[in-house]
Order: structure tokens, then sequence, then C-alpha cells
């Protein structure tokens, strides 16, 4: 093997293996989330790991109130509701690529923000990593 | 063997280089409103938030420029308002903030689900007259585009036309002077 065949198989093999990592948020604009207190994570269905648990659970540790279930509607009125979507990918173990997580509304359901974050194998994190590291960013300005 | 791991090496890197993922294009994302749309004399402001710029190494994004010329071409062609302008003292606004572009990461066929949530105001009353989610999604097959790259900004450019064309028709039944 030539010294420039090896070269360019080790720059094919790591871009394919690691990509980069990459954490994005958006807000919808002259959106002011400071008036939120209470919110409810809508289990996403195709779920069956438990997300919107760590989701309610990290948010009751940043300060706010934060219920989830099953049902699309919270049982209590709330100021926003958060959904979500997981995906998964499998490296000799399964690990969360990406995940998404929406911020909307308590009453009109329209989004108010939303923020991702990809992962690749090799930049893998826990799924209360994942979660930590997506609502920080959610809430980034409004840190509590 | 030296020359069988070259060729391979070189059809690796020919693999990263020519599968670059592309932008979803406006002009793909134009939508054409079935049926009699009503036709409002007064001018609408379009602002677009939320979307993401493409990155060659990346998955094919939807851009808030792209999307935002998309929607005004879109306007435009429908009649649904009398012009679209950029002149912030138009009587309407129509604002769309792209808040969820729900991606698969392969596949054969590959479907694209895109969440907008548009706000129309009344600019001059400084009053909001519609609100609406709109959620679209479209599936590219093999037949649409060979390189799942490009299948993948054909599903994008589906779901994005749809979801236009559901707030167009949308807003058609509000009836606006």
């Amino acid at each position: 093997m030539t010294r420039w065949s090896r070269w360019l198989l080790c720059s094919a093999f790591a871009v394919l293996v690691t990509g980069c990592a990459n954490l994005q948020s958006a807000r919808s604009p002259g959106t002011d989330l400071t008036g939120l207190h209470t919110m409810y994570v809508v289990k996403s269905p195709p779920d069956d790991r438990g997300i919107e648990k760590l989701i309610s659970d990290r948010l009751n540790t940043m300060g706010y109130q934060s219920s989830y279930g099953s049902s699309d509607t919270s049982p209590q009125p709330v100021d926003a509701v958060i959904t979500y979507e997981d995906k998964w990918w499998w490296d000799i173990t399964m690990y969360m690529i990406e995940l998404r997580v929406q911020l909307r509304d308590g009453s009109s359901r329209s989004i108010l923000a939303s923020a991702q974050s990809y992962r690749p194998s090799l930049q893998r994190k826990s799924p209360e990593g994942m979660v930590e590291e997506v609502t920080n960013e959610l809430f980034r300005k409004e840190a509590k | 063997m030296s020359g069988r791991v070259s060729a391979f090496a070189t059809l690796a890197l020919a693999a990263l280089l020519t599968a670059c993922a592309a932008p979803s294009q406006p002009g793909a994302m134009v939508a054409a409103p079935a049926g009699e749309m009503h036709r409002s004399t007064e001018a609408i402001a379009v602002a677009v938030a939320g979307g993401k710029p493409t990155s060659a190494v990346r998955k094919s994004q939807i851009a808030d420029e792209d999307f935002a010329k998309a929607l005004r071409e879109s306007i435009e062609k429908s009649g649904l308002f009398a012009k679209v302008s950029n002149d912030p003292n138009t009587h309407y606004r129509l604002d769309a903030f792209i808040g969820q572009l729900s991606q698969p990461f392969a596949g054969f066929d590959m479907t694209v689900t895109m969440e907008v949530s548009y706000t129309l105001t009344d600019a001059q009353l400084h009053q909001r007259i519609w609100q609406k989610n709109v959620l679209t999604s479209h599936t590219a097959t093999v037949g649409d585009a060979l390189m799942g790259v490009q299948r993948l900004r054909v599903a994008n450019e589906g779901a994005a036309r749809k979801n236009i064309e559901e707030a167009l028709q949308e807003m058609s039944k509000l009836g606006l002077q």
C-alpha cells in the first residue's frame, strides 16, 4: 500500500466515522420565555426509553414545574408544552444520535422555540447528557 | 493488492466529495394551490425564522431566505394578496417560524416532516388575526433521486411545498379585504 493510498483510506474512514457534533436552537421572533413556569412533556409515541421523564426531571432541576405523560394534553393548564423526537443509532451499542425538542405555547400549541443536538458515535453522550445539553440550549437566555 | 487498495481509496474519496448535501431550492418549494383563492387588495410582508443553512458534509436543510423566497413567490402566484412587499408599513405581515424539520438519516424511501408556525398580523392595527401550526410530510423515493443526499433534498422541498400550500389555503378562508 502506498503512503498516498493509506492517507486517503484513513481520511475517508475518519470522515465517515467521526462527523461533527452539532448543537443548535432557534426561537420564534419576539418570543420571551421568562414568563414560563409550568410545563408538560408529551411522551413521543415511538419512545420506549422514558426520555419524557428525563426531560421533565431536567426541567424541574432547572427551576420549572414540570410534569409528563402520554396524553397529548396536560391534565392541568400549563404555560408551555414540550414535544421531542429522539433518534438512535447502533455502533457497538445503541446510542442516542439526535435529540430534537420543541417548546410550544400551552394553549395555542404554536412553537415558541426549538433546540437539537446531534452527536455521532465518537462524540456520543448518555441520554441524560443529551437532555441536559438540549434543555440548556433551549433556555440559554433565561438560565435560572 | 496495492492497486486494489488505491482504487478503493480513490472511490471512497470520490464518494465523499461527490455526495455533498445541497440546500433545498426555493423554486422547488413554490406551491400552486388548487382551486379558487380569495384575493385581498392589500399588500403583505413576509419574514421567516428557524431555518438552517446547509453544510456540504451534513444533511440538506431549508434556509430562512430560501423558504421566504418560496413563500413570497407562492403568494404572488396565488394572488392571495395584491403584492408581496419588503416595506415594514405594509398592511399585513406574515411570520413563519420553522419549528421542526424531522429527517431520516438513511433509507430508500425518505420521509421528511415539517412543522411551521404561521402568524398573520394586521401591521397597522398591531393585531394578530390568524395563527396556525401547519404540519406536512413528503416521501421521496429512489425514483425521485438515486443519491441519498439528493433524495433528502427532494423530500425537504416536497414537505415545504405542501406546507406553504396548506398555509395559503387556510389564509384564503379568512376572506381578508
